[in-house]
C-alpha cells in the first residue's frame, strides 16, 4: 500500500495515487455544495431539530474525515493514520441513529419525518404535525 | 487499531442498516396516487440512490478495488447527495410558491 509518506519520499507526484488525488478534491466539492445547500435551508428552518439540520451535521463529519483522509492534506497532519476512516464511520453512526430516531418519532407521534419547509414564517421549523404526506407515512 | 478494511466493513453494515428506512417508506408508499407524496417519492429514491452508492463504495474498498472506490463509487455517491439536496431545495421552493397561490396575502 502506498501511503503519503512513501509519495513525498520519492519525490514522485505521478503515482498511482494521483489521478485519485484530482477525484478526490471533486468529491470534496461536491460534499462542499451539499452542504452549502442544506446548511442555508437549515438556517431558514432555524431548529436544530430539523432534518436539514441533523444532515448538515452529518454530511460536515462526513466533509471533515474526507479532508483527513486526503493524501495531499493528511501529510501535514500528526493524526493518527486511521482518524479519517474513524469519523467516517462516526459519521455512518450518526446519519443512521438520526433516521431510526427520526422514524421512531414518526412512527411514535404520526408526524412526518421530514419536516416540509413550507411556512415556515413562524420558525417552527416548518414541521406540518399530522400531516401524512411527506416522507415519513 | 483496527485495519482500514475493517472500517469499510462496518460503514457498508451502518449504511444498508439506513437504508432500511426509506426502502420501508418506498413500499409502503407504492400505491399512493397523491401527488405531495410523489414528490417525497422521487427524494426518497435519490436518498437510497446516495446510500447504495455509499454501500457499494465501501464494499469496493473492501474488496481491494480502491480506484473503482475513490475514483467512482465516491463521487457517485456524493453526486447522488448532491442531486438529493437540490431536489429537496426545489421541493421546497416550490412547495412555498404552492402555498402562496394558495393563501395570497392580503390585499392593499
Amino acid at each position: 500500500m502506498i501511503t503519503p509518506m512513501e509519495n513525498v519520499n520519492a519525490g514522485n507526484i505521478a503515482t498511482s495515487l494521483y489521478p485519485l488525488q484530482n477525484i478526490g478534491d471533486v468529491t470534496l466539492v461536491l460534499s462542499l455544495a451539499t452542504l452549502a445547500i442544506f446548511a442555508w435551508l437549515a438556517l431558514r428552518s432555524r431548529n436544530i431539530k430539523s432534518f436539514q439540520f441533523q444532515i448538515s451535521i452529518f454530511i460536515a463529519f462526513y466533509l471533515l474525515g474526507e479532508i483527513i483522509e486526503s493524501d495531499r492534506i493528511a501529510m501535514y497532519l500528526i493524526f493518527p493514520p486511521d482518524i479519517g476512516s474513524q469519523i467516517h464511520v462516526g459519521s455512518a453512526s450518526f446519519f443512521a441513529i438520526m433516521m431510526w430516531l427520526r422514524f421512531y418519532y414518526a412512527e411514535k407521534r404520526g408526524k412526518e419525518m421530514v419536516e416540509s419547509d413550507t411556512g415556515d414564517e413562524s420558525g417552527d421549523g416548518g414541521e406540518v404535525k399530522g400531516n401524512n404526506s411527506g416522507i415519513g407515512k | 487499531m483496527l485495519q482500514n478494511q475493517y472500517y469499510n466493513l462496518i460503514d457498508a453494515i451502518v449504511y444498508l442498516v439506513v437504508a432500511v428506512i426509506p426502502a420501508y417508506f418506498l413500499l409502503k408508499s407504492r400505491k399512493s396516487i397523491n401527488n405531495d407524496n410523489d414528490n417525497f417519492r422521487k427524494l426518497t429514491v435519490v436518498l437510497v440512490g446516495f446510500i447504495l452508492a455509499q454501500v457499494s463504495y465501501h464494499i469496493a474498498a473492501l474488496m481491494g478495488f480502491r480506484l473503482l472506490a475513490k475514483g467512482f463509487l465516491e463521487p457517485l455517491s456524493m453526486m447522488a447527495l448532491l442531486f438529493f439536496a437540490v431536489a429537496y431545495l426545489v421541493t421546497t421552493w416550490k412547495g412555498k410558491q404552492h402555498k402562496k397561490q394558495r393563501h395570497p396575502g392580503p390585499r392593499t
